[in-house]
C-alpha cells in the first residue's frame, strides 16, 4: 500500500501551469527522487506536499488520509532547503532544538535528541556556534541534522546539496544514503542533478514541463526510458540520436549511449566512417565530438582516435544496445 | 606621493571633526561658565567663574526634570506604537498579497513629502475638535502618524531581505504565522528595529514646532519648550541653556551607543547561502 498518494495534482500561477495531472504514489521508506529541467515544478509539487504552497485541484493522502486542510506543523514532515535556512539568532543547538520546543518536548528529551542527531552527523562540536560561523558542508549538516532532530516519517529535500562544491556534494550524497538506511524514513528529494538522481534513488520520477514522464528504478530508466526525453536528460554524455528505420516501422529514431559506442582507426564489418571532431580528456575515458553521416554525435572511448580535427575514423553501433524511440511521439518503440 | 595622500585626508578630517566637535566644546565650556559669556571669543575652557552651578540650578531651581519625564515619556510611548505599527504594517506589506500594496505605499512615501510647518494648522484644527489640545495624547497621535510613514517603509525594507525560506522552515518546524514572527523575524531583524527605534525617540526627543503648538500648560512642557523658557527678549540665560542642552544630548548618546552593536549589518549572514 502507498503511504505518500499524488492524485491528479494540477498547480497554476495565474494562466501559467505549473503542474499537470500528476498522479504518483511512494512507499513507506521509500527514497523517490523527483528528477526534471529547471521549471518542470518538481519543487512545487515538493511544496505542495508540505504545504506550502496549496494545488489548484487535486489531494494528496498520507497513510490514506488526506492531508490537504492540515497546515505544514501537523503534516509530519520536515524539509532541507536548497539555502539551508538556518535561524541565523540561534546557535546549532538550539536550530536543531527549535521545533522540538515549540512541540513542547520535555528539555531532557531534547538534549538526548539533539545529542544523538549531532553524533549521527558528527557536529558534536559546532553546538554552540552561529551559523555564520559555519562552513557550508556545515551549515548543510545542520540543516540536516534540524530535518532529522524531529524524527518525522516523511523527509523532504529540496536540492539540498547544490550550493555545495563537488567534492563536498559527494561526501553530503553518501551521508544522505547513509542516514535513508538508518532512519528508514520516506524520503522525497527533489534535484536536477541526474547523478544525485540515479546515486539515491530508489526510484526516479522524472518531471518535464509540469508532467510526469517516466517512474521507475534508475537502472530501468537509464536503459529503458519511456521517450526520447527521458533517455535525453538522463545519462551523461547525452544519448545520441540517429535517423532510422526498423521494419515495417519506417521513421525511428535511433538512441545510442555515448559508451555503447566503439571506435576503430581501422574499418570493421559493420563500422560507419565518422570524422574527428574534438575530444575532452575525462579520466577514466575520453569525450569525443565526431560527425557521423553530417550529425553530430558524442561517444565515450577510453583511447582517442588517431587523427587529427577532420580526420577520419570509424564507429561501430551495436544493435542490441540501441533503443528505438518513435520519431514523431518520441515514445520507446 | 602617498604620504602626501595621508597627510591631506588627516588635515581634511581634522578640520572636519573640529567644525564638529567646536560647538559641543563651547557649549560644554559654557554650560560651566557662571558669567553667561556666551559670546566670549575666549577659548579658555575653564574660567574663573566656572562651576557647577548651573547644574546645580537646572536641577532645583528649573521645571527641567519635569520637562525630562515628560519627554522620556512622549519619546518612549511614540517610539512603541511607531515600531509597533510600523513592525505590523511592514511585515503584512513585505509578505502577504495587498490589493493595492504599491500605490498605498507610494501614498506613504508622498505624505513625507509636507513639511511639518504646513500641517501644523491642519493638526491643531483636528486635536481641537477632538479636544485634545493640551494633552500628551494629542502629541503621541501627531507624532506616531507622521513618523509611522518612513518606519513602515524603512522596516518593510529589511522584511524583504529575509529570505522566505526562513519563514517556511519556522512554519515546518512548528510556529504559527505570529510565531514567525516574533520568534524568527524580529529577532533577525533587530538591526532595523533598532535604527528605527533610534529614529522615533530621537524625533519625539528633539521635536519643537508640534509640541509648541499643542502643549500650552508648563507642567505638560517637552524638554524642546522648557529650554526655550531660558530665552527672553531681554536676556538669555546661556548658562541653564548650555547645561540643559548637555543633559539633552545624555539619553540619545546611552541610546545610539548601546544600539550601536544592533547597526551593524549581517546579522541574518550565514542563514542562507548568499
Amino acid at each position: 500500500m502507498s503511504f505518500v498518494e499524488f492524485k491528479n495534482i494540477q498547480k497554476s500561477f495565474g494562466d501559467q501551469k505549473i503542474l499537470q495531472k500528476i498522479d504518483l504514489e511512494i512507499s513507506k521508506g521509500e527514497f523517490l527522487v523527483l528528477v526534471g529541467p529547471s521549471g518542470c515544478g518538481k519543487s512545487t509539487l515538493l511544496r505542495i506536499l508540505a504545504g506550502l504552497e496549496t494545488p489548484t485541484e487535486g489531494d494528496i493522502l498520507v497513510n490514506g488520509k488526506s492531508v490537504l486542510s492540515k497546515e505544514p506543523k501537523d503534516r509530519d514532515l520536515a524539509m532541507v532547503f536548497q539555502n539551508y535556512a538556518l535561524y541565523p539568532h540561534l546557535n546549532v543547538f538550539e536550530n536543531l532544538a527549535f521545533g522540538l520546543r515549540l512541540r513542547q518536548v520535555s528539555e531532557s528529551e531534547i538534549q538526548a535528541r539533539v545529542k544523538e542527531t549531532a553524533e549521527i552527523l558528527q557536529i558534536q562540536n559546532l553546538l554552540e556556534r552561529k551559523p555564520k560561523a559555519l562552513s557550508g558542508g556545515q551549515r548543510q549538516r545542520v540543516a540536516l541534522g534540524r530535518a532529522l532532530v524531529r524524527k518525522t516519517s516523511i523527509l523532504l529535500f529540496d536540492e539540498p546539496l547544490s550550493n555545495l562544491d563537488a567534492n563536498l556534494r559527494n561526501q553530503m550524497r553518501y551521508e544522505i544514503k547513509r542516514l535513508h538506511q538508518l532512519t528508514k524514513s520516506t524520503i522525497i528529494y527533489v534535484t536536477h542533478d541526474q547523478v544525485e538522481a540515479t546515486t539515491l534513488g530508489d526510484r526516479i520520477a522524472v518531471l518535464n514541463k509540469g508532467h510526469i514522464e517516466q517512474v521507475d528504478s534508475a537502472h530501468n530508466i537509464y536503459e529503458k526510458p519511456a521517450n526520447t526525453f527521458v533517455a535525453s536528460f538522463i545519462g551523461l554524455p547525452e544519448m545520441n540520436f540517429l535517423p532510422g528505420d526498423l521494419v515495417g516501422r519506417p521513421g525511428a529514431s535511433v538512441g545510442i549511449r555515448p559508451e555503447n559506442i566503439s571506435i576503430s582507426a581501422e574499418p570493421r564489418s559493420g563500422a560507419l566512417e565518422a570524422q574527428f571532431d574534438v575530444c575532452e580528456y575525462l579520466g577514466a575515458n575520453y569525450l569525443i565530438y565526431a560527425q557521423l553521416q553530417g550529425q553530430a554525435i558524442r561517444l565515450l572511448s577510453p583511447h582517442p582516435p588517431k587523427t587529427a580535427t577532420g580526420g577520419k575514423f570509424f564507429v561501430s553501433i551495436p544493435l542490441e544496445k540501441s533503443i528505438f524511440f518513435d520519431k514523431v511521439s518520441g515514445h520507446l518503440l | 606621493m602617498r604620504q602626501l595622500k595621508k597627510i591631506l585626508s588627516l588635515l581634511t578630517l581634522t578640520l572636519f571633526s573640529l567644525f564638529a566637535v567646536f560647538p559641543i566644546y563651547v557649549v560644554l565650556s559654557t554650560s560651566f561658565r557662571g558669567d553667561n559669556a556666551f559670546q566670549s571669543t575666549s577659548l579658555e575652557f575653564w574660567t574663573k567663574t566656572s562651576s557647577i552651578s548651573n547644574y546645580f540650578s537646572l536641577f532645583t531651581s528649573t521645571d527641567f526634570l519635569t520637562w525630562m519625564r515628560n519627554s522620556l515619556w512622549v519619546s518612549a510611548a511614540v517610539t512603541l506604537i511607531g515600531v509597533g505599527f510600523a513592525i505590523g504594517a511592514g511585515y503584512s506589506l513585505s509578505r502577504f498579497p495587498i490589493r493595492g500594496k504599491k500605490t498605498g505605499l507610494l501614498i506613504l512615501m508622498t505624505t513625507q513629502m509636507f513639511p511639518c510647518t504646513m500641517l501644523l494648522l491642519p493638526f491643531y484644527i483636528v486635536l481641537s475638535h477632538l479636544q485634545l489640545i493640551n494633552s500628551f495624547w494629542g502629541l503621541l497621535i501627531i507624532y506616531s502618524a507622521t513618523s509611522l510613514p518612513f518606519c513602515i517603509w524603512q522596516l518593510k525594507g529589511f522584511f524583504d531581505t529575509i529570505p522566505k525560506e526562513l519563514e517556511e522552515a519556522a512554519r515546518l518546524d512548528g510556529c504559527s504565522h505570529f510565531q514567525v514572527l516574533y520568534k524568527v523575524i524580529l529577532p533577525v531583524s533587530l538591526p532595523a528595529l533598532a535604527i528605527t527605534s533610534l529614529f522615533n525617540f530621537m524625533t519625539a526627543w528633539t521635536e519643537y514646532a508640534i509640541a509648541a503648538v499643542v502643549l500650552q500648560d508648563p507642567q505638560l512642557y517637552t524638554l524642546s519648550i522648557g529650554l526655550k523658557t531660558f530665552q527672553s527678549s531681554l536676556a538669555t540665560q546661556w548658562g541653564l541653556y548650555a547645561a540643559a542642552a548637555i543633559i539633552v544630548s545624555v539619553p540619545v548618546v546611552i541610546l545610539f551607543m548601546s544600539l550601536s552593536k544592533f547597526l551593524v549589518s549581517g546579522l541574518t549572514m550565514g542563514s542562507v547561502k548568499g
